[in-house]
């Protein structure tokens, strides 16, 4: 079993120092905006955490690729992880969106804005995964299944942003283009390190969860080797009355 | 018997009967690749009635938009117009990604 | 770029709270993610004691049991 709290101390650091001088860029350096005014300052909150999200999702499916064909439970542990985590920054997200939605376009939810929508849909459809998960009692077939699930939805994170591209409503704040954007420079340098910051984050959070998942688990060996079986109680995570 | 056949094959020679037969050919495809993934996943859960269309609604709505974006100008009141090639396209890409890749891991799912 | 004069958005003073609030749901998710860590921690910690402890008695017992026996 690998050790998975090594570099968490320096990871840790680095974060921390990111945020910092991400917020400091934030409220004393980037200019603010001509027609949004100080509201637009959520935006290098809600953006990463969107971006970060997103690739969150993409990365459980990786790795529940890496568990398919490893057969080691590990990687769906870590897949596991990583949706979860990437799920709460995505309502985090989606929650910020809101707000500053509320205090530039007035009401806090546009349905004809399709990057809201598919952004929404992404969400839900990876809040099934618990669910489903769970609802699976043989621990083999559940970890197989969730990586099944893991690996189609996040081919299907893609797509979706895809096809929202190519539709055509223009209502959200078009900010990122593939040309390089329309920011200027000062503000691209806020945002870029904004989402570092959050990208940051998100690993220390991911590293933090699997150390404290791993450690427990030791334990637990270790209590079942030296008590016996029955001191150790089961997880008990299935949907299985007990 | 030609003039049956052309009862039959004559409104397809129409570029949008074509383009609608393409779109229907789509969503049909998309709906029977999406069906069948979701309820081999869903018959080894607990609540599989459930489980089903809550995975699977998700995963259509893209092929639902293109679909529907595609069929709008058909049914538009006035001034109706062919299909789109931008949606049909977005339909077939689409479709084409999610085959491959429930072909890819369902051996993963039928294990036992 | 100064245009707070020509922007028609809110002035920062009315703009301030939801900024604040944007800021504070995301320091929210980030303490509660952590005090959820903290409390697994004490537990996994008060485990690691009792198992401890365990292994303490039985090491204790085994001495013990040894002392007893007779030495040839």
């Amino acid at each position: 079993m690998t050790t998975f709290g090594r570099g968490l101390r320096t990871l840790v650091l680095a974060t921390v120092l990111t945020i910092i001088v991400a917020l400091a860029l934030v409220f004393l350096y980037a200019p603010l905006d001509a027609d949004q005014g100080f509201i637009q300052k959520i935006f290098y909150l809600h953006v990463p955490l969107a971006i970060v999200s997103l690739c969150g999702f993409v990365f459980g499916g990786l790795l529940a690729i890496g568990h398919l064909r490893t057969r080691n439970r590990a990687w769906d542990m870590r897949s596991y992880v990583a949706i979860h985590m990437a799920l709460i920054f995505g309502v985090g997200g989606l929650i910020t969106g809101s707000i500053w939605a509320k205090a530039s376009w007035g009401h806090w939810w546009d349905w004809s804005d399709p990057t809201l929508t598919s952004f929404l849909i992404v969400l839900l459809l990876f809040a099934t995964y618990q669910p489903l998960r769970f609802s699976i009692e043989d621990p083999e077939r559940q970890a197989r299944y969730a990586s099944v699930f893991a690996v189609v939805s996040a081919a299907f994170v893609p797509l979706n942003f895809i096809a929202v591209r190519l539709a055509q409503q223009f209502v959200h704040p078009r900010i990122l283009t593939l040309g390089g954007g329309n920011l200027p420079g000062s503000m691209r340098l806020t945002f870029l390190v904004s989402l570092l910051g959050m990208a940051l984050l998100y690993a220390t959070l991911w590293k933090y969860e699997m150390t404290a998942k791993n450690a427990r688990i030791q334990v637990r060996r270790l209590r079942r080797s030296l008590l016996g079986d029955d001191s150790v109680r089961p997880l008990g995570r299935s949907a299985a009355p007990s | 018997m030609p003039e049956a056949l052309d009862w039959l094959v004559g409104p397809f020679t129409l570029p949008f009967m074509q383009r609608a037969l393409l779109g229907a050919l789509g969503v049909g495809l998309i709906c029977a690749v999406i069906g069948t993934f979701v309820s081999a996943i869903a018959i080894q859960t607990r609540a599989r009635d459930l489980i089903a269309p809550i995975i699977g609604l998700p995963l259509l709505i893209p092929a639902l938009i293109a679909t529907a974006r595609a069929a709008g100008p058909l049914l538009a009141a006035h001034g109706s117009g062919s299909p789109p090639t931008k949606w049909i396209a977005i339909l077939a890409l689409y479709d084409v990604v999610f085959a491959l890749i429930a072909y890819a891991v369902f051996d993963y799912l039928l294990e036992d | 770029m100064s245009a707070l004069a020509v922007s028609p958005a809110l002035a920062p003073g009315k703009a301030a709270p939801y900024v604040i609030a944007a800021y504070a749901v995301f320091l929210a998710i980030v303490l509660i993610y952590v005090a959820i860590m903290a409390r697994r921690l004490t537990r996994t910690e008060k485990d690691v004691q009792q198992l401890k402890r365990e292994l303490d008695q039985r090491a204790a017992a085994a001495e013990h049991k040894d002392e007893r026996e007779p030495v040839l």
